[in-house]
């Protein structure tokens, strides 16, 4: 952990903020005072209190609990959607980049036509095609994701299939499968998971504003998203009705960009190598 | 340029003094030419002035440019600008003439004869006769036209006859009582021009008679039009109106998007701001220089409950969610106590609308109610959604009935996916809005099973309701036929479906320069041509 700190005070900010984030999604119902679907419509847009610590919505429900709430949401929609697609995408990438050949160019340019269009577009067409909820969001998030890893992954395995263990291993008779399964994905799976740190803030963002277009999480489900899109009307009147959801939101996203980048910076030795030539390269010209 | 005057024998200074003298002198010419500006500009309170153009940014963009295929609030908003009916329905929802300046019912309301006023001028500048009524009627009632009350004029057998230039005779088979308010249904029964329609039979500029005519129109971003100048009404001057030159219409969907546009400036008129910033302004007071009005006509949010599937099917189910549904608590939370609650389709003020009390909601009679019906552990439904117009009462209908167990999951669809829905009767529940109403037949017409429009109140059939309304279709006494619709409204309140719970509360907003705007319907020029934008000016 020292070490950690030593290496990446980013990642360790990232991690003070992600913590409290997934611990809290995890323990949601213990600490949320009211129930975040029920309303209250005699305590509508109640002002942050004692009583309401970040006060009411149009509907008089209790803005913490659902901040709260939409956190466990945002939560499973970024780490499920980013661990479907990393599973999907490692496993195309890795069959494509060692298979090589015509196999290798049509997943490859097909993987590239899906990275053709803007994330968003894409995932609305998703939704429209899959229908709208919590399983049909986290399915268009993870569907943009695959080609991401993917595109990554090949890239890795390209650069590992070549090294002498890989010739070793086939020089011992082992299947190709069983290289690729024991040899090679081991040593790519290392940066891959660093990326999927990444990735897990814009899958909170695609939800958020899919559920922010009416195109998202459902009611009763809660999502800082439809939060966002039920403050609309009265943000200028009450504006804590946006406020926190939008904070929430914000914190959420810098954690897990902080987390990514942090630990982008701690694992990939070429960067500290990069890093390290630099300053030396500093202190030779001071 | 000073060497060359210097070489003609002009000193510097002798120039600098010509020029000087020059443009006081100018200046004190123009100034005795006409009175300053300040005196010129500041118009006599009250006085209707002439000219300018106006900004309007409206919700929703028109659905067709035809306007016999009036459907949305953008079509309501914009059609009437520049069409009209021979008959319209006023503020109490009497039917009173328009283009027509008298008519008469014979033979118990088979015939009616209808005196066109004369002089009225199309856009064009083609005076209106008996042959364009003609023309209009025959196209509407042809069903490869497309239009809304096509079928209506089929049902009735809408035969029009050219009696002379200014007289044209209607003969219809059935619903006499009816008629002059399928008639009065905003532009679906327009007098048009038939120079409206392309060699293809589609109308592509509307020519009506209305005080504006049609100049452009981009889909989903705005819509224009200019003053006719040839227009039938006369403003205070004497002179025809409208005051107003030139109107754009802006399609800006977002409510909060269309208040600040009016803020800055950028609009002079728009209609429905956010709700909670109109609950604002009564409260306390509208921003500076801004006024408001909200008013109400027959336009209410309701529920259908589809009786041809279960749990529906069973009354007991369908009287639970009477029990439970809170409309107080729905215009607070939905409309922030700006509707009018209610259990029919019109306005408290319409002759049409019967005193009838509203249910109390009764959880324990509700729950009751569940349990008889073998749902006491809850059930699992579908509520179909028209998005987003009906989002928010759709999370306030799921919030208050999963109070008697019902387990309520939203199917939200677009205008398009939600009317194709609802005739395969695929739907638990679904929530709508009605408007528009002059009579009866239209909002109660929808539970005759022959109704196009039975699926949307949940396809109930019941023998003595289809009789009722029979009666009450060929009713001519008004004071007879709201006796016979009051067994309707019964009878559908026994039912459990429709049920009808706010009369939605309707906001315009401008600047306090536009002066001289009223309606009384969702159209933007009145369709009976007594009040709107054709008889406001702007005071700047």
């Amino acid at each position: 952990m020292l070490r950690l700190v030593r290496r990446s005070r980013v990642a360790v900010a990232g991690l003070c903020i992600c913590v409290p984030i997934l611990a809290l999604a995890l323990i949601a119902p213990a600490v949320t005072p009211y129930n975040p679907q029920t309303m209250s419509i005699g305590e509508r847009l109640q002002p942050p209190s004692t009583r309401h610590l970040m006060g009411t919505d149009v509907f008089g429900r209790d803005i913490f609990s659902r901040v709260v709430a939409g956190d466990r949401v945002s939560v499973e929609v970024g780490g499920m959607s980013v661990l479907l697609g990393l599973v999907a995408g490692s496993l195309i990438g890795a069959v494509s980049g060692y298979a090589g050949g015509l196999f290798d160019n049509v997943l490859m340019r097909l993987m590239d036509s899906v990275l053709a269009f803007p994330a968003i577009l894409l995932a609305l067409v998703l939704v429209a095609i899959l229908g709208q909820g919590l399983i049909a969001v986290m399915t268009a998030v993870a569907a943009l994701r695959i080609p991401i890893f993917a595109r990554s992954v090949r890239g890795l395995v390209l650069a590992e299939r070549t090294r002498d263990y890989v010739d070793a291993a086939r020089c011992i008779g082992q299947r190709d499968s069983r290289i690729l399964a024991r040899h090679i994905l081991p040593n790519v799976l290392s940066p891959t998971i660093v990326l999927a740190t990444s990735y897990f803030a814009s899958g909170i963002v695609i939800e958020a504003s899919l559920s922010f277009l009416g195109l998202g999480v459902v009611p009763p489900d809660v999502s800082w998203g439809t939060m966002l899109n039920d403050s609309l009307q009265v943000m200028q009147i009450d504006p804590w009705t946006v406020l926190f959801p939008a904070t929430a939101l914000s914190i959420a996203v810098l954690g897990f960009n902080l987390l990514g980048d942090g630990l982008r910076d701690w694992l990939d030795p070429r960067l500290a190598i990069g890093l390290q030539s630099a300053g030396e390269h500093r202190q030779r010209s001071s | 340029m000073v060497s060359n005057a210097s070489s003609r024998g002009l000193s510097r200074r002798a120039l600098l003094k010509g020029l000087t003298a020059a443009g006081i002198g100018i200046g004190l010419s123009r100034g005795l030419e006409r009175p300053p500006v300040a005196a010129d500009a500041a118009p006599a309170p009250g006085v209707p002035r002439r000219g300018g153009s106006m900004n309007i940014g409206i919700e929703e963009d028109l659905t067709s440019i035809d306007p016999y295929k009036l459907n949305g609030n953008g079509d309501l908003l914009i059609q009437g600008l520049m069409s009209q009916p021979l008959v319209a329905g006023n503020a109490e929802d009497k039917i009173e003439p328009v283009l027509a300046e008298t008519y008469r019912s014979e033979s118990g309301g088979k015939t009616w004869i209808f005196n066109l006023r004369k002089g009225v001028k199309f856009h064009n500048g083609r005076e209106m006769t008996g042959d364009d009524v003609k023309w209009s009627f025959d196209r509407i009632r042809d069903r490869k036209n497309g239009a809304v009350l096509s079928s209506i004029f089929n049902i009735i057998d809408l035969r029009t006859t050219v009696v002379d230039r200014y007289t044209v005779r209607t003969d219809i088979a059935t619903g006499f009582g009816a008629f002059l308010s399928n008639l009065a249904q905003s532009t679906r029964a327009a007098i048009l021009a038939h120079e409206s329609v392309d060699a293809s039979g589609t109308v592509t500029k509307p020519i009506g008679t209305g005080p504006f005519q049609f100049v452009d129109w981009k889909p989903g971003v705005q819509f224009s039009a200019k003053r006719h100048d040839g227009y039938w009404q006369t403003g205070a001057d004497g002179k025809p109106l409208p005051y107003i030159d030139a109107l754009t219409v802006k399609v800006v969907s977002d409510p909060s998007a269309r208040l600040n546009a009016l803020l800055a400036g950028g609009l002079d008129f728009i209609t429905q701001p956010p709700v909670a910033a109109a609950r604002n302004w009564i409260d306390a007071k509208p921003p500076e220089g801004i006024e408001f009005r909200r008013w109400f006509y027959n336009y209410s949010d309701y529920l259908s409950l589809n009786t041809r599937r279960p749990p529906f099917n069973d009354v007991r189910v369908r009287q639970a969610v009477q029990a439970t549904i809170d409309r107080r608590a729905l215009n607070d939370a939905v409309y922030f106590g700006l509707g009018q609650v209610h259990n029919q389709p019109f306005k408290t003020s319409s002759f049409w609308y019967e005193n009838i009390p509203i249910a109390p909601v009764d959880l324990t009679k509700a729950k009751s109610l569940m349990q008889q019906a073998g749902f006491g552990r809850g059930v699992d439904v579908t509520l179909a959604v028209w998005s987003p117009v009906n989002d928010a009462c759709a999370e306030v209908y799921q919030a208050q009935l999963a109070q008697i167990g019902m387990r309520v999951k939203l199917d939200k669809h677009d205008p398009g996916s939600f009317f194709a829905l609802l005739p395969t009767y695929n739907w638990g529940m679904a929530t709508l809005e009605i408007g528009t109403l002059f009579h009866p037949d239209r909002p109660y017409g929808y539970l005759s099973k022959d109704n196009v429009g039975h699926p949307y109140v949940g396809g109930y059939d019941d023998p003595r309701v289809e009789t009722l309304l029979a009666q009450g279709r060929d009713e001519l006494d008004p004071a007879r036929a709201k006796a016979i619709y009051r067994q309707v409204v019964t009878d559908f309140m026994a039912v459990g479906t429709p049920e009808y719970h706010v009369n939605l509360p309707l906001i315009d907003a401008y600047h306090g320069y536009v002066q001289g705007f009223d309606a009384y319907g969702r159209d933007l020029v009145a369709i009976n041509g007594q009040m709107g934008l054709h008889k406001a000016w702007l005071a700047k």
